[in-house]
């Protein structure tokens, strides 16, 4: 390549880690601000240097959002399962060619585009005609429509890299559709099923537009929600927020550093073998 | 083909119909989640236009027909410039993300060598989607405010000599806070899009004297379309009906038509919301069905 070239890409990797920056920069500073001392406000400069803010969470705050917390990793529970046993059966049924499947994608990508207030507004008007409570039901509902095309997504991926000879020969040598699936692909696909829970896990703990009309029971992000906009923030939100995002990232490495790795052996592997 | 397979014959039948039986049986448990997204999703989606056209009353609504909502709506200024402000926060933000990330999705898609290190940066990259949004949105707070990161870095350079106020609660603070909350939704689509461009393709380009532009404008931009399109749909979508941002961020001097959405709701007032939520939807569709149009063109010539 052209010194031109080599110069070009150096400063695309420049810029790379700009908008690294420009992603994580905000919640870095909040990180460093949930360690302001007592007298320390929301922004810069420090005032001090310590867990007071830390230890108001856990002390103060604990108790107040002990509740939201439950209810939020029940929803997401439930949301990461159900999420992913619907993703395997929509993944499948695109798969196969089914009457109709043509269909499917533009139907989870819908669910993927419906703006979260006008769902949340659907959903809380719809139980409302329908005189029921708003709550638990209702939440999972969208929060499982939230998760879907996403788990959905994975779950294509997951099958695309599944080798159908697999499942052939299991056939040919007598195998049901059943046994072939329970004992020959289910075991195969497991890890993805997994990751597809995961990611609907993830994305419920943290769901805000589509929750905050729907349910009066809160979840940890309308707890959130609530404090930000009625009360005085301080920084033990920051503190919750540095807290929630460090679990997020621990999810999503869980998620993703087999998937890298994995990937970098099937796809590096050959790459690398070809170019010798 | 057909002599070939004759003597094979026999066992047809037999295969056709486990595999119709285990279709069927797909088909069977495909009613579930298509039930779901029916009740929680089509369903409640029809029943907000549905409502939109029903008589409010103080508590709620009655099931009368009226055009009166979107005809208050659309006569009255305030939820004009609302509106404006709101198609025009998602458009800069399309764009926005679009210039921005198109650079990453090439950096992380063609320049970075190996397999490993690219899925291993484009994650990176992606992680924080996964967190809260309220608490992304707060994070811009010590950041712009006016004693924030920003103002005190330029005060501290000289760049400007009183801090500024348009940093933060304003449209300016949205539209930055919009396009680093939706950005991901770019860049991983053009991603995948230039990902599928054979190197080689370029270095012939390149061999045969392309410039950098003509290898732009003539191989990546119309390879990476269809990446383009579907990124700009999705943040446009996602900004048109945004409200949370809206709210913490703009902090009143900055308007959407979801926020009004989620007002009317505070205060009962049903058939509004829906009807505001009408319209979000019909300009909402507008702009992408003109986005597709726009990502076709290319193809039909």
């Amino acid at each position: 390549m052209s010194a031109r070239g080599r110069w070009f890409d150096r400063l695309l990797g420049l810029y790379f880690v700009v908008i690294l920056l420009f992603l994580y920069g905000p919640i870095l500073v909040m990180a460093v601000l949930s360690f302001q001392g007592p007298h320390g406000g929301m922004t810069f400069p420090m005032r001090g240097f310590g867990f007071h803010w830390w230890t108001r969470l856990f002390r103060v705050r604990a108790s107040e959002l002990q509740e939201a917390i439950l209810r939020s990793l029940l929803v997401a529970v439930e949301t990461g399962v159900i999420a992913a046993a619907f993703s395997v059966v929509i993944a499948f049924a695109y798969r196969r060619r089914l009457p109709g499947s043509s269909l499917l994608l533009p139907i989870v990508l819908l669910a993927l585009m419906t703006p979260g207030i006008l769902l949340g507004l659907g959903m809380s008007l719809w139980w409302r005609i329908l005189n029921f409570q708003p709550g638990h039901l209702a939440l999972l509902g969208v929060h499982v429509v939230w998760a879907l095309p996403f788990a959905f997504l994975v779950m294509i991926a997951v099958l695309n890299r599944f080798d159908p000879r697999v499942e052939e020969s299991a056939r040919d040598l007598g195998a049901s559709e059943s046994r072939t699936f329970f004992e020959i692909v289910l075991p195969i696909i497991w890890p993805g099923i997994l990751s597809a829970a995961l990611f609907g896990f993830t994305l419920s703990l943290n769901e805000f537009e589509r929750s905050v009309l729907v349910t009066s029971d809160n979840t940890l992000p309308l707890q959130l929600w609530a404090m930000l906009t009625v009360q005085i923030i301080e920084p033990d939100l920051y503190a919750l927020g540095t807290l929630t995002i460090l679990i997020t990232f621990v999810i999503v490495a869980a998620l993703f550093i087999p998937t890298v790795i994995g990937q970098f052996r099937r796809l590096g592997g050959r790459a690398e073998a070809g170019e010798e | 083909m057909s002599s070939y397979s004759l003597p094979e014959a026999a066992p047809v039948p037999a295969v056709g119909r486990r595999r119709l039986t285990a279709n069927l049986s797909w088909a069977l448990l495909l009613s579930l989640p298509l039930l779901w997204l029916l009740v929680f999703l089509f369903v409640p989606v029809l029943v907000v236009l549905v409502v939109s056209f029903f008589q409010p009353t103080l508590s709620g609504f009655e099931q009368s027909f009226t055009l009166d909502n979107y005809r208050l709506l659309l006569t009255s200024g305030p939820f004009f410039s609302t509106l404006a402000n709101t198609v025009l926060s998602a458009l800069i933000t399309t764009v926005v993300t679009f210039l921005a990330g198109f650079w990453v999705a090439y950096y992380l898609a063609l320049v970075v060598p190996n397999l490993r290190s690219r899925f291993a940066l484009f994650i990176i990259a992606l992680a924080p989607f996964f967190t809260s949004f309220l608490i992304r949105a707060i994070a811009w707070i010590p950041m712009m405010g006016r004693e924030g990161v920003l103002n005190s870095a330029l005060l501290s350079l000289g760049i400007i000599s009183a801090p500024l106020d348009f940093l933060l609660f304003s449209n300016f603070a949205v539209r930055v806070a919009m396009a680093q909350l939706y950005m991901l939704f770019m860049i991983s689509p053009i991603f995948f899009s230039l990902s599928t461009i054979d190197p080689a393709v370029l270095e012939a380009a390149r061999d045969m004297g392309a410039r950098w532009w003509n290898i732009l404008w003539e191989i990546l931009l119309p390879l990476a379309r269809p990446g383009i399109v579907i990124g700009a749909v999705f943040v446009f979508v996602l900004s048109m009906g945004d409200f949370a941002t809206v709210r913490l961020i703009g902090g009143g001097a900055s308007t959407s038509v979801g926020l009004s959405i989620q007002n009317f709701v505070t205060f009962m007032q049903f058939p509004q919301a829906a009807a505001a939520a009408g319209i979000l939807v019909l300009v909402t569709v507008l702009g992408v069905v003109l986005l597709l149009r726009w990502g076709s063109i290319g193809e039909d010539l």
